[in-house]
C-alpha cells in the first residue's frame, strides 16, 4: 500500500505541478494508477464514471445557481443591497466586509452546496466591495470561508449522504447544522471586525452618520434581495419544490428582478449565459477528474487503508478527534467531500461512537472538516470558483483564506469541547413534522 | 495464486443485502483457504449507481456485483419480471416464480458474460401515507414518490400522482409536503426514518424486486475447477439462508416502523381487488413488450400457482 | 503561406464551434430551468407530474456543463496551477505551456475515444434508461462529441501557442 501511496503523490505532483489542467491531472493520475495496480479496463471505467457524473441529479442545482448569480450581477441588486446595508453597519468595525459572511449565511439556507454558495454570493459582492475600496484579501478570504457554510446550514446535500450512511435522521442533522453554522459565521465576523480594528486600511474611511429615517429608508433597499430569498425559500418550504427544484425558482426570480429594474437587456442576458457556462464547465471538468480519481483510490483501497490504520492506533477520545480532523483535511486535499465520506465512514463512524461521541455530533463535525478541505490547495472547490472570479492565483486565494481555515479549525475544537452546540437543537425538536 | 475481487454494493453496511454479501465473502475466503478474497465496497462508494451494474460486470469493470434486477429493464427486460403488479402475492409464490424464472435469468446473464451466484428478494412493497386509506378513493391525487417507470405507471394507474425523484430529494420534499406518500420496502422505510414524516403504512405487496449477485465469466473461468465448485456450492447453500434473512429483516423492520409510531394498516379486500383490476393492464403491456421469454415463464408459473 | 492559411481557417472553425456549443450549453440550462418550473407548477396545480422531468433535467444540466468545456478552454476558464510557470519565467513558461497542452490534448483524445466506445456499446445493445426508456446512446454520443470539441479547441490552442496565431476575438465575457 505504501507503493500505491507514493505513486499517487508523485503522479499528482508531476501532473499538477507542471500545470496540466486540474481535472485532466486527476483523470491521468487515476488512469495510471488503475493501469498499473489493477487489471480493469480503465477506459471503460472512466467513460462509465463520466456518464454517471453527467446524469447525476445532485448536480442540477449547480449550473442553475451559477446562472442566477450571473444574472443578478447585471441587476442593481448588489448596489441596493450594499447601500441598504451601509446605513446600518457603517459603524461596525469592518463595515461592508461583513457582507460576504451575511450573504453566504443567508444563501446557504437556499442552496445545498458550497460551490454554488460561493459562486453566487461572489458574483454579487466581490466587484462591489472592490469598487468601494475594501481590502481584497479579506473580502476574498471571507467569501472562501463563508461559502463553505452551504454544507452546514440546511438544506445540505452532504448531510443527506451522511444521514443515509450513518442511518441517522436527516431532519435532526439539518437542525444540528444550524447553530454551528451561525457560530462559525459569528466567528468569521468577529475576525473581520478584529482585523479592521488592527489594520484600519482594510476598509475605506467612513465618518458618515445616518439618521433613523435614513436607516428606515435603507430597509426598502433590501426589497429585491429579500423578495428573491423569500421566493426561493417559499417554493421549498411551501411544499412546492425540492431544494434542487428551488434553484430553478432562483433563476426565474433573478430574471424577474432584472426585467423589473430594466437592467436585464438581451445583451446582458447573453453575457450572463456565457459567463455561467464558463464557470459551470470549469467546475464540471474538475469534478469529473475528482470522481474518477476517488473511484480509482476506492478500488485501490487507499483511504480505507489509512482509516484502518487510525483505528489500529487505539487513541484516546481527544486524540482520535485530532487524528480525524487531520485525516479528513488531508483526504479533502484531493478528494471531494462526498467521496471521502462514502469510502471511510464505515470505519471511522464506529470508532467515534465507541469513543462516546454522538452520531449527530459527528455528522456536524465531519462536515466542518469537509468545509476546511474546500479551501485548502491544491484541490479546493471554493478556491477554484474564486480563481475564476478574481485575477488571483490559487496560492494567493489560499493565503487569503488561511485565517478562515484556522477559524474552522477552532470551530472543530469548540465542537469537541462543547458538543451541545451541535446536539442542542436536534434534542429539542420533536421529530414530529407530520 | 491469490485472487482479489472488488464487490461493489449500493446499500449501507447494515442493509441485509450487504450483510449477506459480507457473509458470502467471508465464507468464500474460508472455504478456498484464502485463495479467493472478496472485498465488499458498500454505500456505492465505487461510484456505480445501479442501472449500469449489469454492463459493468459484463465489461469486467468489476468481477462481481450486487445487481438490482429490475433496474436492468433497459438492457434485459426479462430481469424485471418480478415487478409486475400482483403477480406474486407471498413468499411461497415468489419461490415458485424463482423456480421457473431462474433459467431465463441465467440465460440473460450469460448473454451479458456473467454467471448468477445467488438471488435474494427485497421484502414486499409497501405504500406509506399521511392519512388512512379506507378505500381506493383515498389514494386519488396523493403525491407519491416512485423510483422507476414501472412503479410510476403502477401508482398512476391507482389514481395517485407519481413523482419520480431521487432519494436525496425525497427527505426535504417529505418535510415540506411536496410529497405525501412513498412506495418502497420496509427496510428503506427504516433507512429513511419515514416515521418522521408519515403515519400509515400498508403492505400492499403490489410488486416485488430481486437482487442478484453475479460474477463476470472471464473472472469465473480464471478460477480453478475446485474453486469454482466450492463457490458454486456455497452460493447454493447460502441462498436459502439469505432469503430467510430478507424475510426476517422485513418483520424486524416492520416492528421498528411500528414502534416509532407508524400505524400498520390493512387494505380492505375491496380496495385490493380494485388495485389488482386497475394495474392489470400493465402486465399485459409488459408481456407484449418482452414477448415469448416472459410469457413462457408466466405460463409455467401460473399453472403451478393455480393448479 | 498556404499551409498557414489552412491552419488559420481550422482555428477559426474550432473557435466558432466552441462558441456555438457554449450557446447551446446556455440554452440547455435555460431549458432545464423551464422544464423544472413547468414540472413544479403542473404538479402543484394540476396534480400531473412528468415522469421524465428528473432524468431529463439531470442529463440536461450535466450535458450543459460538459458542452461548455471547449469554451472554458478558449477563455482560459479551466484551472491549472501556475506555480512552476512563475518560478521559471520566460521562455520556459511558454515551453511548459506547449508541453502541458500536448499532454492535455492526448488525455482529451483518450477520453473522447473512451466515451465514444461507451456510446457505441449502448447503441449496439439498444440500452435504454431505467427511469424513462431514453436510449442512453443519445446522451453518451453528445458526451463524446463534447470531448471531441474540447480536443479540437485544445489543438487550436496548441497551434496558437506554437505558430503565433491570434485568438478569435471572443465577445461577451467579462473577466
Ligand atoms: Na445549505
Ligand atoms: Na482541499
Amino acid at each position: 500500500m505504501a507503493i500505491v501511496a507514493i505513486c499517487t503523490v508523485v503522479l499528482l505532483f508531476l501532473t499538477l505541478g507542471t500545470g496540466l489542467w486540474i481535472g485532466l491531472s486527476l483523470v491521468t493520475t487515476g488512469a495510471v494508477l488503475m493501469e498499473v495496480f489493477r487489471s480493469i479496463p480503465t477506459a471503460k471505467l472512466l467513460s462509465q464514471q463520466i456518464f454517471n457524473v453527467v446524469s447525476t441529479p445532485e448536480l442540477v442545482a449547480l449550473p442553475l445557481f451559477i446562472l442566477m448569480g450571473e444574472i443578478l450581477f447585471h441587476t442593481r441588486l448588489a448596489e441596493n443591497l450594499f447601500s441598504g446595508l451601509r446605513v446600518w453597519i457603517n459603524r461596525l468595525p469592518g463595515q461592508l466586509l461583513h457582507v460576504n459572511v451575511l450573504a453566504c449565511t443567508v444563501f446557504a439556507a437556499v442552496s445545498g452546496s458550497s460551490a454554488a454558495t460561493t459562486a453566487t454570493v461572489g458574483r454579487i459582492t466581490l466587484d462591489e466591495l472592490d469598487k468601494r475600496g475594501y481590502d481584497g484579501n479579506v473580502s476574498v478570504g471571507s467569501l472562501a470561508g463563508a461559502g463553505t457554510l452551504g454544507f452546514l446550514i440546511p438544506p445540505s446535500l452532504i448531510m443527506i449522504v451522511y444521514g443515509v450512511i450513518a442511518e441517522e435522521s436527516v431532519l435532526k442533522l439539518f437542525a444540528a447544522g444550524i447553530l454551528p453554522g451561525l457560530m462559525i459565521a459569528g466567528l468569521f465576523m468577529l475576525y473581520i471586525a478584529g482585523v479592521s480594528l488592527v489594520r484600519p486600511k482594510v476598509t475605506p474611511k467612513s465618518d458618515e452618520k445616518f439618521t433613523f429615517s435614513q436607516k428606515l429608508r435603507g430597509v426598502r433597499e433590501f426589497g429585491p434581495v429579500t423578495s428573491l430569498i423569500v421566493f426561493v425559500l417559499g417554493s421549498m418550504y411551501g411544499g412546492f419544490a425540492t431544494p434542487t427544484e428551488g434553484a430553478a425558482f432562483g433563476v426565474l426570480g433573478a430574471v424577474i428582478i432584472g426585467v423589473c429594474q430594466r437592467t436585464l437587456t438581451i445583451s446582458n442576458f447573453g453575457k450572463a449565459i456565457l459567463s455561467a457556462t464558463r464557470t459551470s464547465s470549469m467546475v464540471f471538468l474538475i469534478l469529473v477528474g475528482a470522481v474518477f480519481f476517488s473511484v480509482s483510490l476506492g478500488f485501490l483501497g487507499l483511504p480505507k487503508f489509512i482509516a484502518v490504520q487510525i483505528a489500529g492506533l487505539e487513541l484516546s477520545a481527544f486524540q482520535l478527534i485530532v487524528a480525524l480532523v487531520l485525516f479528513y483535511a488531508l483526504l479533502g486535499t484531493f478528494l471531494d467531500g462526498i467521496s471521502s465520506l462514502l469510502m471511510t465512514l464505515p470505519i471511522t463512524l464506529p470508532l467515534v461512537l465507541q469513543a462516546g461521541y454522538d452520531k449527530i455530533w459527528f455528522g456536524v463535525f465531519i462536515i466542518v472538516t469537509i468545509e476546511m478541505a474546500q479551501i485548502t490547495p491544491p484541490l479546493g472547490f471554493n478556491l477554484f470558483i474564486l480563481k475564476d472570479m478574481t485575477k488571483r492565483t490559487i496560492g494567493q486565494i489560499a493565503m487569503s483564506a488561511l485565517p478562515f481555515f484556522l477559524i474552522l479549525c477552532l470551530a472543530c475544537l469548540l465542537l469537541a469541547a462543547f458538543p451541545s452546540i451541535a446536539t442542542f437543537l436536534p434534542s429539542i425538536i420533536t421529530t414530529d413534522v407530520k | 495464486a491469490e485472487v482479489n475481487w472488488d464487490f461493489p454494493i449500493s446499500w449501507p453496511e447494515n442493509n441485509f443485502h450487504t450483510v449477506n454479501a459480507t457473509k458470502f465473502a467471508s465464507e468464500v475466503e474460508k472455504s478456498t483457504n484464502g485463495e479467493v478474497i472478496i472485498t465488499i465496497h458498500p454505500n456505492g462508494s465505487l461510484g456505480f449507481k445501479g442501472p449500469e451494474m449489469l454492463t459493468s460486470v459484463e465489461q469486467g469493470l468489476v468481477p462481481i456485483a450486487d445487481i438490482v434486477m429490475s433496474a436492468q429493464s433497459g438492457i434485459a427486460p426479462i430481469l424485471a419480471l418480478d415487478t409486475l403488479p400482483y403477480l406474486v402475492n407471498d413468499i411461497d409464490q415468489l419461490q415458485i416464480l424463482y423456480k421457473h424464472w431462474r433459467p431465463a435469468v441465467e440465460k440473460a446473464a450469460a448473454k451479458h458474460n456473467q454467471k448468477v451466484l445467488y438471488m435474494v428478494p427485497w421484502p414486499p412493497a409497501m405504500i406509506y401515507t399521511k392519512s388512512q386509506v379506507n378505500s381506493i378513493d383515498d389514494l386519488k391525487g396523493v403525491k407519491v414518490r416512485t423510483y422507476s417507470k414501472s412503479s410510476s405507471e403502477m401508482m398512476n394507474s391507482l389514481g395517485m400522482t407519481a413523482i419520480q425523484m431521487p432519494w436525496g430529494e425525497l427527505i426535504p420534499a417529505l418535510a415540506s409536503g411536496a410529497v405525501e406518500s412513498v412506495t418502497t420496502s420496509a427496510a428503506s422505510g427504516v433507512d429513511g426514518k419515514l416515521w418522521e414524516y408519515l403515519d400509515y403504512m400498508y403492505v400492499t405487496s403490489h410488486t416485488w424486486s430481486t437482487n442478484m449477485v453475479t460474477v463476470n465469466l472471464d473472472a469465473w473461468n480464471a478460477l480453478s475447477d475446485a474453486q469454482r465448485s466450492t463457490i458454486d456450492e456455497l452460493a447454493q447453500k447460502l441462498e436459502p439462508v439469505f432469503i430467510e434473512n430478507a424475510l426476517s429483516d422485513h418483520i424486524a423492520k416492520l416492528n421498528t416502523l411500528q414502534s416509532n409510531g407508524i400505524e400498520l394498516g390493512t387494505i380492505s379486500p375491496d380496495t385490493l381487488e380494485n388495485m389488482k383490476t386497475l394495474t392489470a393492464p400493465l402486465v399485459e403491456k409488459y408481456v407484449n413488450e418482452v414477448g415469448a421469454p416472459a410469457s413462457d415463464v408466466l405460463k409455467k408459473y401460473r399453472t403451478e400457482v393455480n393448479g | 503561406m498556404n499551409v498557414r492559411k489552412v491552419i488559420g481557417r481550422a482555428i477559426r472553425f474550432a473557435d466558432c464551434l466552441t462558441l456555438a456549443m457554449a450557446w447551446i450549453a446556455g440554452g440547455l440550462v435555460m431549458l432545464v430551468t423551464i422544464l423544472i418550473l413547468i414540472e413544479v407548477v403542473s404538479r402543484s396545480l394540476l396534480n400531473i407530474s412528468m415522469a421524465f422531468a428528473w432524468e431529463f433535467s439531470s442529463i440536461g444540466a450535466g450535458l450543459a456543463m460538459l458542452l461548455g468545456t471547449p469554451y472554458a478552454f478558449l477563455t482560459y476558464g479551466h484551472i491549472r496551477l501556475t506555480l512552476l510557470d512563475e518560478m521559471l519565467g520566460q521562455p520556459w513558461a511558454s515551453r511548459l505551456a506547449i508541453l502541458t497542452t500536448v499532454f492535455g490534448l492526448i488525455v482529451l483524445v483518450g477520453i473522447t475515444v473512451a466515451t465514444g466506445q461507451l456510446a457505441y456499446y449502448s447503441f449496439s445493445r439498444g440500452v435504454t434508461s431505467f427511469a424513462t426508456d431514453l436510449p442512453l446512446a443519445l446522451p453518451q454520443a453528445v458526451i463524446c462529441f463534447g470531448f471531441l470539441a474540447a480536443s479540437i479547441q485544445l489543438a487550436a490552442a496548441l497551434a496558437r501557442l506554437t505558430m503565433d496565431f491570434d485568438n478569435l476575438n471572443v465577445k461577451g465575457v467579462d473577466g
